[in-house]
């Protein structure tokens, strides 16, 4: 089953004397895991924009079949004057009625170093600590795809592995499909088992599908 | 604040109230009681009011509740047009002309045009507060939807969290931010568009015992009503503030 498929798609902002993507033909099962590579500028945050439905594209065709998307945005995006577990019930209005999900919830938080923070407003959070957060809120929704942006930037070494893990864990009790941008292809979150590479190119009439390649 | 500060305040506050008092003490013995009355005999003058009979029920009550019902329906209306204006540049522009009218008309004028068109009574007072709230309400909301954080709109949008929570749990505490100032200036402004559409239109109520007072010099009266007034107002901002105190620690 496709989660998501892109025909012959081309995206151009406004005022932009290049597309950011041209011709790009590419689709998405489920369960797969990609990586997007590129340089800066070109159009990786554009294309998970594109999956996730917050962009629409200027010619060609997508459609997309995803039920629950997860994103861990670049610019994390937690609500800053709510709690860490509030910013969770905001996408998952259950976790406090729920005593399944509230024990996993307890583990998630004690496994991601995030217990002792949990009712600090997240304005207050370090931007590792937000990360975590960003990257627990896209999970507990139970995703069927998840979209990464830049998501463990900010982590150390030891918060990466807990990341990865937690990644790792959710997916082999619900196998969803993910996406991953990322400059560093050793710091990948959903690196296991598996992962395609779809590289971007700034070129127009590189940023196509046709150069997707089986990564590492 | 510490306790301190707060006590050095309210010590100041009172030496400002007793200055005026004595001021107008001063003033009173060298000018006409027709003119400024003692404070002594305006004190008694109000006693008088609040107890003869049924002046709070009968005075006081309508143009308070004229006042509040302006106030709502411009809240209601203000708030509305403010948001749908704030997402919509169309509609914003829609509406410029008819916001550069109601900022730009004198409040008198506009009370006179309305008493022609609504000859008096209660829909008259109400339609006056709401026609000169609405701007203030209209351009708070306006500038807070504008303010509102569209990265939070984008990932409301991917979680599909619904409309109500996002206004109730991501929205509204810059929505309220954006509010506020604009509900403590129409708090005091209701009341006094209230009382002076009732001054012009002749309506019962608060502001036409005020004109009656100056009409037979009964200037004792005219002061007392200008201290209950004030009473009032100062009455309704600290109620205010009180259920904003309950609402944060709730």
């Amino acid at each position: 089953m496709m989660l998501f498929e892109a025909a012959h798609v081309t995206l151009r902002f406004d005022g932009a004397a290049q597309p950011v993507l041209h011709d790009f033909s590419w689709s998405l099962g489920k369960g797969e895991s990609w990586w997007v590579s590129g340089a800066s500028g070109c159009g990786k945050t554009t294309l998970l924009r594109l999956i996730a439905g917050l962009l629409a594209p200027t010619g060609g065709r997508v459609e997309r079949h995803a039920r629950r998307v997860g994103v861990a945005f670049s610019d994390i995006r937690l609500v800053p004057h709510l709690d860490l577990v509030a910013n969770l019930a905001l996408v998952r209005p259950d976790l406090r009625r729920n005593p399944a999900l509230q024990q996993r919830l307890e583990e998630d938080l004690l496994f991601l170093g995030l217990d002792a923070v949990r009712h600090l407003p997240a304005r207050d959070l370090s931007k590792g600590q937000q990360q975590r957060a960003a990257l627990l809120r896209a999970l507990v929704i139970v995703p069927d795809l998840l979209l990464l942006d830049e998501a463990a930037s900010g982590l150390d070494d030891d918060n990466w592995r807990n990341a990865r893990e937690l990644v790792r864990r959710y997916r082999e009790k619900d196998p969803f499909a993910l996406v991953e941008v990322s400059h560093n292809p050793q710091r990948l979150l959903g690196k296991s088992g598996v992962c395609n590479c779809l590289p971007l190119s700034s070129a127009p009439e590189a940023s196509s599908g046709e150069h997707v390649s089986a990564g590492p | 604040m510490t306790v301190r500060p707060v006590l050095r305040q309210r010590l100041c506050n009172g030496l400002g109230v007793g200055a005026l008092l004595l001021v107008w003490q001063y003033l009173s013995t060298v000018l006409h009681p027709v003119i400024l009355p003692r404070p002594s005999a305006t004190l008694g003058a109000l006693v008088d009011l609040l107890f003869s009979g049924s002046f709070l029920l009968d005075v006081v009550l309508p143009s308070l509740t004229r006042a509040v019902s302006g106030l709502c329906l411009a809240l209601a209306i203000g708030c509305s047009a403010g948001a749908l204006a704030g997402y919509s540049q169309t509609v914003e522009a829609v509406l410029a002309p008819l916001k550069h009218l109601l900022l730009g008309l004198p409040a008198s004028i506009l009370i006179v045009l309305l008493i022609l068109w609504l000859n008096g009574g209660n829909r008259l007072v109400i339609c006056a507060v709401t026609v000169m709230l609405v701007p203030l309400f209209y351009l708070a909301l306006l500038d807070g939807v504008r303010g509102l954080d569209r990265s939070l709109g984008e990932m409301a949008q991917v979680f599909r969290i619904p409309l109500w929570r996002r206004l109730t749990r991501i929205y509204s505490p810059a929505l309220w931010h954006a509010l506020r100032p604009a509900l403590r200036l129409a708090i005091a402004t209701s009341l006094r568009v209230t009382l002076l559409t009732e001054v012009l239109a002749g309506s019962d109520g608060l502001g036409q015992t005020v004109l009656l007072a100056q009409t037979y010099l009964e200037t004792e009266r005219l002061f007392a009503l200008v201290l209950l007034i004030l009473a009032l107002i100062v009455g309704i901002e600290r109620l205010f503030n009180l259920l904003l105190r309950i609402g944060r620690s709730s």
